[in-house]
């Protein structure tokens, strides 16, 4: 009996312990540490979706520099260039795309359930149309690497792929109807503007903003959907409310750390090499004379201009057709565009403020003094105050050989330190693309309220001011010089430059003066080639310079709607793994096939949502790789 | 002296007191005995009374009992003997050693002790000095081999490595499949892998997390007394949810009485270095294109007209490590005391890497009143480790094995021993983002340090001879502060980079447990009864402050950051109430059914769904004693038969905070708000997962004993998987949580052993093999999708597939002829340049799993010398190597220059031509080839090339030692002396992997383990062991 009640006593302990505590569970799974929707307003998510958008280093190495600079042909450097994927570049992009994405699309849903409450505050409404704004820069971004993507976005499903098309004509009707519903009467609260640090909430700057990536986005439709392109076009265009002033320019400061805010070309082992892409395009053009733009102690090198350098034939490769390809300069170009040395170094210029010193745990930067090796001699060069830009490419045991290239650094002009020190703002739109738009738009015989010239010198002028070249312009303007490719930059200047330039070379070995035809590249994309100096190629290869180095995305974005301006072919001294088609009897011709793309899905999207991964591919129209043209871009 | 000191003295006396008082009853006094002499640690009780002793050193024993009443005399190994006592107040006993051992006890479920012959369910323990006897750090890795069903995953990321065991299969995608580990009861968090400050997994490609660790790692193997493996299903119900993987029960030792004083030393001296490494061709050196470069970190350079440099050999070092345990046991009448304390310091291979761990114990148990009707139980256990310079692992510059492997063959690492110029910058060759090892290890630090406790306390009070009651608390607790430091001049900063945090952790169980027992209840039936109620509570938090780049270099303060420094928080808390149930009836001792039930109700599921149920069944039926006692006979040959089944099911709940979809709230560079969304997409609605288990086997002995087999069949369904299935990350979330999924893991386990040999002054041998197979099918996955990736690395994944076996390995194939009638049909379809090229699509590689493991133990002694060794093997499927992959590329792989030679190569194989195909004419280079293979297609290439048979069969582990006879130790107070040496991983007997060993795993907490790439590589370990007893 004594046991049998101790055995009521126990189970009645259990019970009672037990059960007691069961009404807290319901507390215990509440995380102290998160916030419920009553506790978050879309401003916070607009600034995370602005913030994260600049890019951390880590996402700013892999999309920015190391896949838009390379296909946008700003540094030298292979990968991409050469049809090379890194899918976990792509992994990382995609994740952090759909970060700003979605931090975007959260706030604007809080925003309309607030507003549909009646809890919203006055001002929420006009946040939520920049969040709109805003998030429509950001899926064309996205879009404009991968292709088909979604328009529905963190809505807790796997959204639906749309087509390039949709996706385009999406944007343009979220644009409009964004600016339609700005209130410019509410006033948005002090404290709240440091949530915007684009623009602080200014709404004149969001529209302008919004009518400027209309123009941006509808001009991307050229070739493929004119009158949508056309109508799209004029509407945004008509508003005469565009990016016009420095002062309109979209652009978030930069800061030094490790964060998102820290500069996106910041990253010390990135060389950010000139590339010859645009070296061809800066010598010559403009006419301005080296001698205007350099400091007197750089004047003894500058070289004579029908001087293309020192002929090193087995150390530079010719298997390509870059128009400089071969030489080597040992000394300054004799006309340049002045901006070119505002934009890089010179090898051995320590005087200069903006010369940078990365990586600056070696002292390659400082060391002007490499050689070419030819067995078991050693040729010695050195690079102080020179000008060279590699063609990009396989160059086989030349390049081996060829210690400059191996090093790079210090050896050849490389990106300023401004952009490199988190100092700077990066720029997602200025003053001049609205102008090369206009001009182009003009050109095509768009109605822009300008005219093309007028547009394409605003442009230009823009650009000279962003880099303190000011003082040039008008003399540049009119110059009718061409460059390496054959363009000049007078407006009114069409003439065609001729298929080819007799210029004077020394051989390296032996040190004999000789003379060279140099031709004219032959850009087939454009016009099958038949021209290097109408108004189209002027616009382009002046927004391809302006751009530097902030708008990559939008130069490889151009080379894939028109071919223009010209890049070169990279060289095959060695087959090229994922270029397959480029070979030596095509070498001289300009191919879609020669160039990236796009960026094939990541791995992460293909294992995650197979289905969608499907649907995306065929509406891709072709199949998930890098050489695959999108919709908008040149088919062949 | 401290108010503390007093109560813990006066409550020693109060506890020495209580066991040594006296029954005013009858002593009776003997000793027990065997052929050899007295017997220490015989059981002597009195039936049906509370009253029991055991035998001394010298075999006696003192007892109170009534005349009539029957004294029972038992001792694992020996059969019982029951004496009824009359007028004789001295009783000696020789006891006869059981043939069959059978009678072995073995301890279960919540600490159940039962008689093996009665399980439903096949069981395998391994005794600690099984354990102790492979030296390895981790305790986890002594189990390898040694049990059917088992694999042990061990982590090659430096001494102070996580090691992960399954059991029977992965029943999970997600989680880490692992067994519960129970210590004394109480369940030891055993974390796992790579996470960082926050508890999150990273196992990515090119930056994982660095390994730190796991919570088993902790423990020092030689405390443990035994640990029993509970496969899953029946064995493990009892513990619910969080055993749905199976339970390994670890016993500590309890004290026992010794000869002499009690106290024994031990102390190991071990050496380890690399086991095995990829083959490298050391003809070719730095450069490109058969050019020589000195920037070039490649190896398609020139020949060398010298000898190429151990880069590997002479940068890791051999690692020494030495261990000293002391120990002291001893019985003093009622009690028993336990106390041991040892040291262990590990300075890797690796330089720089090391792990010191100190582990003290104490475990007093103790019975006291009236009629021994009280026992208590007592133990802590305290843990501190201290690991350094944990190795970073993956495709990234902080790996120094990747710089290592893929360093040009003609350059010395030893020219960079010392790691700064005069200036304070790293010294290294080239101008890449590389880093030299060498500043790795000392300029590239990280260290952690946990203090840890376990420990529990249980007091039984028995009513009588066949019910107790039992309290039980037991707690398992630790801290964890980390701390990483990077200094300036290199690429990772050009200031340095610092960062701290510190986890905490606790669990507390409290249980209450009512045992009844009774055989001979109604005539030859007998039964037993358990009912236990317990409250689980566990928190963990975590706090970490990154300074990122600082501002005054090499200045390591959180403030002296160049922006705001990042702090993170992280918090979990929940609680799970049971109750539960273990009934067991038997018939006359031969036939014996188990049930158990078990209730959860868990804080982190739902209102409706918090409750769950689940219920198991096992029974054994031992056919020789049925025949026996139904008066049947033998065949001669026949000692013992059995045959067993069981069916349970288990449930598993949620982690905490996993309902609710809630915001982050965080903070821009500049300090202003920011909200964001969680990556997960939670669903109130979850439900308890659930997986079911049927088994049967059987085992029977031969030829009195000398032989044995036990076999089992078994089937799991893991079904109502609590998973994240990721997600499109357009969609709001990378993942969302949710019940799906059917795995079904079965297969066959089979233990043979014999002795051979049996003499116990001769020679003796006895030999095991134990052999499993299991397959584990994807019946279904989810509605969303028929594919489930366990890990996906550019072109490589490794997927769960419906319908297909988990862990099945994509990547991408050569480019073939796919035309039946072509007589080029099969054969490689090249490019115009003669190379291969890759297919496009992602197709099934192979499968990560292994058809089967076996293990083979053989034990030998010869009066005083044992030697015993293991050969282990697994046997089928496949691993990606990513590894080779690198060096191939690099040019350093032996097959880069096959015999030593770079000769222009004619690829086999056709070209298109136009209208059909035509054999390949154009000759390319070793360069562009493995170039070609290695870059086309994605970072891992043409993925068949580097798919690899796992299959290895490696002589595990080697052991010698020798007993000093007692005839030697005589006249010195020492009473026990041994000495011994152990080698691990002593010969890759076979391999298909050019060298990379398959159980290099990449990330020890994915499940993705068919996928390699620049693990650090395995471990040669030899291990010299002196012990000796006072």
């Amino acid at each position: 009996m004594k046991n049998f009640k101790s055995k009521i006593g126990i189970a009645i302990l259990f019970g009672s312990i037990t059960f007691s505590s069961c009404s807290k569970f319901e507390e215990i799974n509440i995380d102290p540490l998160k916030a419920n929707e009553t506790q978050v307003k879309i401003e916070y998510f607009f600034n995370n979706s602005l913030t994260g958008a600049q890019q951390d280093p880590n996402i700013a190495e892999r999309i920015f520099v190391l896949d838009w600079k390379t296909a946008g042909r700003q540094h030298m450097t292979n990968g991409l260039a050469l049809g090379t994927v890194n899918d976990d570049w792509s992994k990382e992009y995609y994740r952090y795309s759909a970060e700003w994405i979605k931090n975007a699309s959260k706030g604007i849903q809080i925003a309309n359930d607030e507003i549909k409450a009646g809890s919203a505050k006055d001002y929420t409404n006009n946040i939520l149309q920049i969040s709109r704004i805003w998030r429509a820069y950001l899926i064309s971004e996205l879009s404009d690497n991968f292709g088909p993507v979604p328009i529905d976005y963190a809505e807790g499903v796997n959204p639906d792929y749309k087509p390039v098309k949709d996706v385009y004509y999406y944007l343009f009707d979220e644009l409009k109807d964004a600016i339609s519903k700005i209130d410019p009467n509410v006033k948005i609260p002090e404290d709240v503007l440091k949530f915007d640090r684009a623009y602080g909430f200014k709404y004149d700057s969001w529209i302008r903003y919004a009518n400027s990536m209309r123009m941006r986005l509808a001009m991307r439709l050229s070739e493929v959907d004119a009158a949508k392109a056309k109508a799209e076009f004029e509407a945004a265009a008509t508003t005469n409310k565009y990016i016009a002033t420095a002062a309109d320019n979209f652009a978030v400061a930069e800061k030094t750390g490790w964060d998102p805010l820290s500069g996106v070309m910041s990253r010390e082992w990135n060389a950010q090499t000139l590339s010859a892409t645009l070296n061809n395009l800066y010598i010559g053009l403009g006419g301005i004379k080296s001698d205007q733009l350099v400091a007197s102690d750089l004047k003894s090198s500058i070289k004579d201009e029908n001087y293309i350098g020192k002929r090193y034939s087995n150390h530079f490769t010719t298997q390509t057709n870059d128009p400089s390809a071969g030489y080597w300069l040992d000394g300054l170009p004799n006309k340049i565009d002045p901006r070119a040395y505002k934009a890089f170094y010179i090898p051995g210029d320590l005087s200069n403020s903006n010369y940078s010193l990365y990586p600056s745990w070696t002292d390659d930067a400082k060391t002007q003094e490499e050689v070419l090796v030819n067995g078991s001699n050693q040729i010695k060069v050195n690079t102080k105050y020179t000008w060279n830009a590699f063609s990009l490419g396989d160059w086989g045991a030349k390049g081996t050989n060829n210690r400059l290239r191996s090093t790079l650094v210090g050896k050849v002009p490389a990106l300023s330190q401004q952009f490199r020190a988190s100092t700077s703002s990066r720029i997602f739109f200025a003053n001049w693309e609205s102008y090369f738009l206009l001009a182009e738009a003009a050109v095509r015989g768009w109605s822009t309220g300008t005219s093309a010239q007028q547009a394409y010198e605003n442009g230009i002028k823009a650009s000279f001011d962003y880099w303190g070249v000011g003082a040039f312009a008008s003399n540049y303007l009119n110059s009718e010089n061409y460059n390496r490719v054959g363009t000049s930059v007078k407006f009114t200047h069409t003439t065609e430059p001729g298929n080819n330039h007799s210029m004077n070379y020394i051989d390296g070995y032996t040190n004999a003066p000789g003379t060279v035809s140099i031709k004219y590249p032959v850009n087939t994309l454009y016009k099958n080639g038949s021209v290097r100096n109408d108004l189209l190629t002027k616009i382009i290869t002046q927004k391809f310079i302006a751009n530097l180095p902030w708008l990559p995305l939008e130069s490889w974005n151009d080379q894939r709607r028109l071919g223009l301006p010209f890049f070169e072919n990279p060289a095959i001294e060695n087959a090229l793994p994922n270029l397959p088609d480029l070979n030596a009897s095509n070498m001289m011709t300009s191919s879609i096939k020669f160039f990236p793309q796009r960026l094939n899905y990541p791995s992460s999207f293909r294992e995650a949502s197979p289905d969608k991964y499907q649907q995306a591919i065929s509406l891709l129209g072709g199949s998930d790789k890098v050489l695959t043209p999108l919709w908008w871009a040149k088919q062949k | 002296m401290s108010l503390f000191y007093k109560k813990t003295a006066g409550l020693a006396l109060c506890t020495l007191f209580s066991a040594t008082s006296l029954f005013a009853q009858q002593g009776i006094s003997g000793t027990v005995s065997d052929a050899k002499g007295p017997l220490s640690g015989a059981t002597v009780s009195v039936k049906g009374t509370a009253r029991a002793t055991q035998s001394g050193a010298d075999g006696k024993f003192n007892i109170q009992a009534a005349q009539g009443e029957i004294i029972r005399i038992s001792l694992i190994g020996y059969k019982s003997q029951e004496i009824v006592v009359t007028t004789t107040k001295t009783i000696n006993v020789a006891l006869t050693t059981d043939e069959a051992t059978l009678g072995e006890v073995v301890v279960t479920a919540m600490g159940i002790k039962r008689e093996k012959k009665t399980l439903g369910y096949s069981f395998q323990d391994v005794k600690g000095d099984q354990l102790v006897d492979a030296k390895e750090n981790n305790v986890a890795n002594g189990l390898a081999g040694k049990v059917s069903g088992l694999q042990v995953i061990k982590g090659s990321a430096g001494p102070a490595s996580s090691t992960k065991i399954t059991l029977r299969g992965n029943n999970s995608l997600t989680g880490d499949n692992q067994p519960l580990i129970i210590v004394d009861g109480v369940p030891l968090n055993n974390f796992l892998g790579a996470t960082n400050g926050i508890g999150q997994t990273n196992n990515d490609m090119w930056n994982p997390g660095t390994d730190m660790g796991g919570g088993l790692g902790d423990i020092n193997p030689e405390d443990i007394e035994s640990m029993s493996v509970l496969k899953g299903g029946a064995a493990s119900a009892l513990y619910g949810s969080r055993a749905g993987n199976g339970a390994i029960i670890i016993t500590t030792k309890s004290g026992k009485a010794q000869k002499g004083a009690g106290i024994s030393y031990s102390s190991t001296l071990g050496l380890e270095t690399l086991f095995m490494t990829p083959k490298l061709q050391s003809t070719y050196g730095q450069g490109k294109d058969g050019v020589n470069n000195p920037t070039s970190t490649e190896n398609w350079g020139e020949r060398l007209t010298s000898q190429a440099y151990d880069n590997i050999g002479n940068f890791f070092k051999t690692g020494v490590n030495h261990t000293q345990n002391l120990t002291f046991q001893q019985q003093f009448n009622k009690t028993n005391i336990y106390t041991s304390a040892t040291y262990l310091n590990d300075q890797s291979k690796i330089p720089g890497s090391s792990l010191e761990r100190l582990n003290l114990m104490t475990k007093v148990n103790t019975s006291f009143g009236p009629d021994d009707r009280w026992t208590t139980d007592v133990k802590v256990q305290y843990m501190n480790t201290n690991a350094k310079n944990r190795p970073a692992s993956g495709d990234n510059t902080s790996n120094m094995y990747s710089t290592l492997f893929t360093m040009p063959r003609s350059i010395n690492i030893l020219d960079f021993e010392n790691p700064i110029d005069a200036q304070g910058n790293m010294n290294w060759y080239g101008t890449t983002n590389s880093i030299n090892p060498y500043w790795l290890a000392k300029y590239k630090l990280n260290q952690d340090i946990r203090d840890r406790f376990l420990m529990n306390g249980s007091i039984q009070y028995k009513f009588n001879d066949w019910l107790n009651a039992e309290a039980r608390l037991g707690r398992d607790q630790y801290t964890t502060n980390y701390e990483n430091k990077t200094y300036a001049g290199s690429p990772i900063s050009a200031t340095g980079q610092y960062g701290l945090g510190k986890n905490t952790f606790f669990e507390n169980n409290f249980t209450l447990a009512l045992n009844a027992k009774k055989d001979n209840l109604v005539g030859k039936w007998g039964g037993a009864l358990s009912l236990f109620g317990q409250i689980m509570k566990q928190k963990s938090t975590g706090l970490d402050a990154n300074a990122g780049n600082l501002e005054v270099p090499n200045l390591f303060y959180i403030q002296n950051s160049i922006s705001n420094p990042v702090v993170n928080q992280s918090l979990a808390t929940k609680q799970i109430n049971s109750l539960y149930a273990n009934g067991e009836i038997n018939y006359d001792n031969y036939w014996f059914i188990n049930f158990t039930g078990r209730n959860d109700w868990s804080s982190t599921l739902g209102n409706n769904n918090r409750s769950f149920f689940y219920p198991s069944v096992s029974t054994s039926l031992v056919i020789s004693d049925m025949v026996t006692k139904n008066g049947g006979q033998l065949p001669s040959w026949l000692s013992f038969a059995k045959i067993r089944g069981s069916y349970a099911q288990v449930g598993n709940d949620l982690s905490s905070f996993q309902l609710y979809n809630v915001f982050n709230i965080g903070k821009d560079p500049n300090g202003n708000t920011t909200a964001g969304m969680p990556n997960t997409k939670f669903n109130p609605g979850i439900l308890s997962e659930l997986i079911k288990t049927i088994e049967f086997g059987f085992d029977a002995r031969f030829f009195q004993s000398r032989m044995g087999i036990d076999f089992a069949w078994y089937k799991n369904n893991a079904t109502n998987q609590i998973i994240n299935i990721p997600a499109d990350p357009f969609s709001g979330y990378e993942f969302e949580k949710i019940n799906a999924g059917n795995i079904q893991n079965s297969g066959i386990e089979v233990v043979l052993d014999g002795r051979i040999f049996d003499n116990r002054e001769g020679f003796s041998w006895t030999s095991s093999i134990n052999f499993s197979n299991n397959r584990n099918k994807i019946i279904d996955l989810s509605a969303a999708s028929d594919i489930y990736p366990l890990g996906s690395y550019d072109n490589i994944a490794v997927r769960a597939v419906k319908g297909s076996l988990y862990g099945d390995i994509y990547g991408t194939k050569f480019l073939r002829v796919e035309d039946a009638n072509s007589e080029y049909n099969g054969q490689l379809l090249l490019s115009g340049n003669g190379l291969p090229q890759s297919n496009g699509q992602m197709v099934k590689l192979g499968n990560q799993a292994p058809k089967a493991l076996v293990g083979w133990t053989n034990s030998f002694a010869y009066k005083n010398f044992g030697l015993s060794f293991l050969v282990d093997g697994r046997f089928g499927g496949e691993f990606y190597s990513g590894t080779n992959l690198n060096l191939q590329v690099n040019g350093s792989a032996e097959v880069t220059a096959p015999n030593g030679q770079r000769d222009k190569l004619l690829v086999d194989g056709v070209v298109s031509s136009g209208t059909g195909y035509a054999k390949n004419t154009v000759e390319t280079t070793q360069q562009l080839y493995w170039n070609q293979v290695g870059t086309t297609s994605g970072n891992f290439g043409i993925g068949e090339a580097n798919v690899y048979d796992a299959t290895n069969i490696r002589l595990r582990n080697l052991s010698l030692s020798y007993n000093f006879p007692s005839t030697i130790l005589k006249n010195s107070i020492i009473q026990r002396a041994k000495i011994s040496v152990t080698a691990n991983n002593v010969w890759m007997i076979k391999s298909y992997a050019n060298g990379v060993d398959p159980e290099s795993v990449f990330a020890i907490n994915s499940n993705a383990t068919g996928f390699e790439n620049f693990s650090t590589p395995t471990s040669r370990s030899f291990f010299f062991n002196v012990t000796l007893g006072f």
